[in-house]
């Protein structure tokens, strides 16, 4: 080992993995191309191994050296076209590249890893004993005609044990034939000045030239002071003359000479490159030695029939190469690092400098009790603040391709094993993950996609007798979506048969004979989740590694995804994961019980439910000595926060005779689902996630602490932990309720989610909940009237605030000290509608009256429990908000003049853009008809998908866009996607599917049949936008 | 607090201690283990920890576990007063924060002035104890960090 150097070695480490961490894909990609070499990748490759080598060499790792050498003899012959590279001559390089990986994870303990095997089985590859490399398509064919010459193997595995450049003469001739002249230079690592700094001196050769090889000469290093010396000989390719490198180098001349063939030793002492110079020097036979340029493939494989022979006693089968699974291997030693750009650094800097400053000026601010520049300056240190968090959080991103590159190799080696034939898709590498998501989900998506090969797709001649392609599919995406980051592994396999998972489940015992026989196909498939469930019919070495499906969701489940699988039989299957971009912050709602404060992850949270004293005889129950809440049908079971906080158990008096209203949490977390009852509900927070120390560590009830606003700690609750503690198990009788309620509803009708509450007692109210961002509990005594308009201060800015009867037509709200206000987003802005008591949230069917309420802002009504509820248009509501606020007037004529500006807009266009819209709702298609129209857009409007798809196929018709719902008669919006789809010039058409419809499963239904984008059917805005945004138009109407 | 060299020309090996009271126990910490003494602020109590965990304390950002140094040594549990400080300790990777009632100063002790231990001090068992160095007045008692934060094994 090169003494002295550690963090040169770090250096060396992280290089190295870099270069190595895309070989898999390119070596795959240079199998696939087999003799149509691409000679960039090629390039990549041979310089990637080629620096390992060279930084080997000086760092004295004989073995990583010795073995990335063999590597660079191969690819050298595939550079130069004289190998072709078959599926066995990168088989081997693969394996290779692994030990070379293992070894630089390794590297303190590399040198003592054997590769003699590698290394010569590497050099029959290079002495062209593979006989693929003639005849590409049959690497079973052993055709032994001429075979290299074989070295003696103890020579073979100790090559820098005999000093002398490890160069091959073609390599030379590349660097001659680009006009550099190659020159060995001696430098001495003890005495000259100029290389006590190595790093620095690397670099300026580097910057001068090439350095092909080096070595450290140790032989003459001595005692006796005076005489040490170290030579380290250096061979460097340059455009510079001798001279100029010895002024530059502040070298004695004689230090510096000039190397070409003629210096090259007859005798090559490093043994290994003799066999690779016999087959390079070869062309300088053939050709003049002025054109050694790269060599035609014709000539090429002449060659290797030129090779001379030595030992024709080397049988072609010894050249198999052996695996080296089990090399013994310490920890590794070098310390995990990341990269990160400099201009990211530089900012980092640069806002360390400004809080610096910031901190200055506040110290100064205090000390004089100034309390307008105090304001200033807190303004300034929280913008600093949220960009320096922003630009961390950026160093930590990752795009997932890091991820996604090794399932090529694993998707190969997999399909070869079961003599199965997959192709790899992938899409969305660069999609950006926490750096702890990316290395965590490495482990249950390769589970995914094995399962995917092993189980989902069929053998070739099963899939040609289903009339499929005999090459299966494997495809892996990623994008965003929704503030959060969507994989999907999908097959286009055999499906998974939910009959048989029923049979299975009931075998296994995990539910009744019953049960199975009236479960859904849906629930049935989820099955596949349940502990202890493995859908092989028989265990293979490949697919029973011990984990099961439940596993895999566990993992995700960890990180804060959810899994999804959805499956056609026969045609495929696919799964969905969905993660949050960052583990580090998370939003969470806080709670407080007994004085303590704790914070609750929202997305374990599904809702929140206040019961009034008077409604708990009505809500509550009790349930095996449970406490349970009957919530919308379901039994949910109830956990109190106070008894795990280890605070008195006042039981007695909470249950029976406390006046306190109840604040019940409903936790969701996968299968798990429960009320947590807790004292108080403060605000939704962003937190920090801190990790507990080891004393706390092992307490399951908590997945960490934070931070708070405030400066004091809350301790993050682990909502599967509490239900542990609390004896709850999941897949509770209120879960399969819910599930089973669920897909019912699905089935029969399609329902949207709204928020239901009353302006006056009298009359109720619903909103969709699509369009709701937040609902505000304020004081009235908070609102200001501000010109006429009525305004709430409100997160540092003001909230316009809308009554419902200056909208529609309303008996008035009474006065009352306290209300709710239900936030939307109207025209890009933030806009309140008071709404005085909230009642429920609850799923109405989509069907309504549309006549009998008919006036803007009334979408239409429908008969609740009795009641007749009106369903409100959010945007026409928000549309008013311009009247109320500058008068009736004056927003009617800003509404004309921005009418004659889309005019004018529209006119310069040359063609309309051009939407075909199919919805068999007469209500909805109107509504979205008018609003598309607004926008100076042409549409052409059917009744379902059968009337749409006739337009489709008429050649005359030019559209831009399909909007499409999804339940349709006749057909439906997947049929019609799907059809459209095969038409040739329709393959690009955006195809957004408008609809209420919207579960993960349908959502990846769409996708897979070729649907563009979601959208939620009454959030106009949403639409509109995303209309925009396909069409490459912007919006006229000012948003 | 001044550092006081108790036997300044003695050469056996010395090492600093930070000393502190609990009741009328004098206490020692190898002053290399300690990354700072703190005011005691706000302790969040973590419900189902062990009975000597206080809670968990906001150090500049840092989640810090506090541990009770009365509980551990088995001593009768003490409220805090104005006086009680948090003696914030590196251990392993992490930081712990040790409550005692108060801190008295920095010593420099000789190995000249070691007294063997006896089987126990002031009713504590002493594995809690490496050494006992004996003052001008009273005995000074160096605490066996380890043992002291070792989470119990329950």
């Amino acid at each position: 080992m090169f003494e002295g150097d550690a963090g040169l070695l770090a250096d060396f480490v992280v290089e190295a993995n870099e270069g190595l961490a895309e070989i898999e894909t390119d070596l795959l990609t240079i199998e696939a191309a087999g003799a149509d070499i691409d000679s960039d990748l090629v390039n990549k490759v041979f310089r990637s191994i080629h620096s390992i080598k060279g930084a080997a060499g000086f760092l004295a790792l004989h073995k990583t050296g010795e073995l990335a050498h063999s590597m660079e003899n191969v690819l050298t012959l595939v550079r130069n076209r004289v190998l072709i590279p078959t599926s066995a001559v990168v088989d081997q390089l693969l394996k290779s590249a692994d030990l070379l990986k293992r070894m630089i994870g390794a590297i303190e303990s590399s040198n003592g890893v054997d590769v003699s095997d590698h290394v010569s089985a590497l050099k029959v590859i290079a002495a062209g004993e593979i006989p693929a490399a003639r005849t590409p398509d049959s690497a079973q064919e052993v055709a032994p005609v001429h075979s290299a010459p074989e070295d003696s193997p103890d020579e073979t595995t100790q090559p820098r044990e005999s000093l002398g450049f490890q160069v091959t003469p073609e390599m030379l001739a590349i660097h001659k034939a680009e006009g550099r002249q190659i020159h060995r230079m001696q430098f001495d690592l003890l005495r000259d000045s100029d290389v006590q700094n190595i790093q620095d001196c690397i670099q300026r050769l580097k910057d001068t030239g090439e350095i092909i090889d080096s070595y450290v000469d140790d032989s003459q290093a001595t005692c006796r002071e005076e005489m040490a010396c170290l030579p380290w000989h250096v061979l460097h390719a340059t455009v510079l003359t001798a001279d100029q490198i010895c002024s530059f180098f502040g070298l004695d001349s004689d230090r510096v000479d000039q190397y070409d063939e003629s210096t090259v030793p007859s005798k090559e002492p490093a043994a290994v490159a003799e066999s690779v110079t016999a087959v390079a020097q070869a062309p300088t036979m053939v050709n003049p030695p002025a054109n050694v340029q790269p060599f035609s493939t014709a000539s090429a494989k002449e060659l290797l029939f030129r090779i001379p022979k030595s030992d024709e006693s080397s049988p072609a089968a010894a050249s198999v190469p052996s695996s080296s699974k089990s090399e013994p291997m310490s920890a590794p030693v070098v310390e995990a690092n990341i990269r990160v750009s400099v201009s990211v650094l530089d900012r980092l800097m640069n806002l360390a400098g400004e809080l610096v400053l910031g901190r200055n000026q506040l110290m100064l601010a205090v000390g004089r009790d100034d309390k307008a520049a105090l304001e200033s300056i807190a303004g300034r240190i929280n913008q600093v603040t949220s960009e320096l968090q922003e630009t961390i959080m950026q160093t930590r991103m990752q795009p997932i391709g890091n991820v996604f590159s090794k399932f090529t190799r694993v998707v190969r080696d997999l399909s070869q094993q079961l003599g199965k034939e997959c192709s790899l898709e992938l899409e969305g590498k660069e999609v950006e993950l926490d750096k702890t998501i990316i290395e965590a989900i490495g482990d249950p998506l390769t589970h995914l996609v094995r399962n995917s090969v092993d189980h989902g797709l069929e053998k070739p001649d099963v899939r040609a007798a289903k009339g499929k392609t005999p090459v299966g599919t494997v495809k892996l995406t990623a994008a965003h979506q929704e503030g959060k980051v969507l994989l999907s592994i999908s097959d286009d396999g055999a499906g998974i048969d939910a009959d048989k998972l029923r049979k299975k489940a009931v075998e296994k015992g995990l539910i009744t004979a019953e049960a199975a026989s009236t479960m859904s196909d849906h629930d049935a498939i989820r099955l596949i989740f349940a502990p202890g469930f493995s859908t092989a019919e028989q265990v293979t070495a490949v697919s029973g590694r011990g984990v099961g499906m439940d596993v895999v969701k566990t993992n995700f489940e960890r990180l804060g995804g959810t899994v999804e699988i959805n499956t056609v039989l026969g045609k495929g299957t696919t799964i969905t994961v969905r993660l949050p971009l960052t583990l580090a912050i998370i939003p969470s709602m806080i709670a407080s019980c007994s004085g303590q404060r704790f914070a609750i992850p929202q997305v374990n949270i599904s809702e929140l439910v206040r019961v009034l004293p008077r409604e708990y005889e009505e809500k509550i129950g009790m349930v095996n000595h449970a406490e349970v809440l009957r919530l919308r049908g379901s039994l949910l079971p109830l956990v109190r926060l106070s008894k795990l906080a280890d605070k008195p158990p006042e039981r007695n008096s909470m249950e029976n005779a406390s006046p306190k209203q109840m604040n019940i949490v409903v936790i969701e977390s996968g299968r798990l689902r429960y009320g947590l009852v807790v004292d108080r509900l403060h605000d939704s927070e962003e937190i920090v996630v801190k990790p507990l120390g080891r004393h706390i560590k092992g307490i399951k009830s908590f997945a960490g602490a934070t931070v708070l606003g405030d400066g004091q700690i809350a301790l993050i609750l682990d909502v599967g932990g509490i239900a542990a503690r609390s004896g709850l198990n999941a897949g509770q009788n209120g879960v399969k309720n819910r599930k089973g309620l669920q897909a019912g509803d699905h089935q029969a009708i399609e329902t949207i989610r709204t928020l239901l509450f009353s302006n006056h007692p009298g009359e109720q109210f619903a909103v969709p909940m699509s369009n709701v961002l937040r609902i505000e509990r304020i004081q009235t005594m908070q609102i200001d009237s501000v010109a006429g308009r009525q305004v709430l201060q409100y997160r540092g800015g003001t909230l316009t605030l809308l009554n419902l009867e200056d909208c529609i037509t309303a008996y008035p709200r009474e006065e009352q000290t306290r209300l709710y206000v239900v936030v939307f987003r109207h025209g890009g802005r933030e806009v309140g509608l008071v709404a005085p008591n909230i009642l429920d949230i609850r799923d109405i069917p989509s069907v309504m009256d549309t006549v009998s309420f008919s006036e803007p802002g009334v979408m239409g009504s429908l008969i609740l429990d009795g009641y007749a509820v009106r369903i409100l248009d959010l945007f026409e509501i928000g549309n008013t908000c311009h009247q109320v606020g500058y008068g009736g007037s004056g927003g009617a004529i800003a509404r004309i003049s921005q009418g004659d500006d889309r005019e004018a807009a529209s006119a310069s266009e040359t063609q309309q853009p051009r939407i075909l819209y199919a919805e068999d709702s007469g209500f909805f298609r109107s509504k979205v008809k008018k609003f598309l129209e607004h926008e100076g857009w042409e549409v052409i409007a059917c009744n379902d998908g059968q009337e749409a798809w006739q337009q489709l196929q008429d050649p005359a018709n030019r559209f831009d866009m399909l909007i499409t719902d999804i339940e349709m008669p006749r057909m439906n919006g997947f049929e019609l996607t799907q059809n459209t789809r095969t038409i040739t010039r329709w393959k690009e058409l955006p195809i957004l599917a408008v609809t209420s419809l919207a579960s993960d499963s349908d959502r990846e239904q769409g996708y897979s049949v070729g649907i563009t984008d979601y959208l939620v059917k009454i959030d106009r805005d949403q639409l509109l936008a995303a209309v925009a945004r396909y069409l490459g138009v912007s919006l006229t109407s000012g948003h | 607090m001044s550092t006081t060299a108790v036997l300044q020309e003695s050469p056996e090996t010395t090492v600093q201690l930070a000393t502190f009271l609990l009741g009328d126990l004098m206490l020692g910490i190898d002053i290399s283990y300690i990354r700072e003494i703190t005011r005691v602020g706000d302790i969040a109590p973590v419900p189902d920890a062990a009975s000597s965990v206080r809670g968990i304390a906001n150090l500049r950002g840092e989640v810090v576990t506090v541990l009770d140094l009365r509980t551990i040594l088995e001593l009768e549990p003490l409220d805090q007063t104005s006086q009680s400080r948090l003696i914030i300790l590196r251990y392993h990777d992490e930081h712990v924060g040790l409550l005692v009632d108060q801190v008295t100063d920095v010593l420099t002790v000789g190995s000249d002035i070691e007294e063997p231990l006896p089987a126990n001090i002031a009713g504590v068992d002493t594995r809690f104890f490496t050494t006992v160095y004996k003052l001008d007045l009273e005995l000074l008692v160096l605490l066996n960090v380890t043992a002291v934060l070792e989470p119990a094994v329950s």
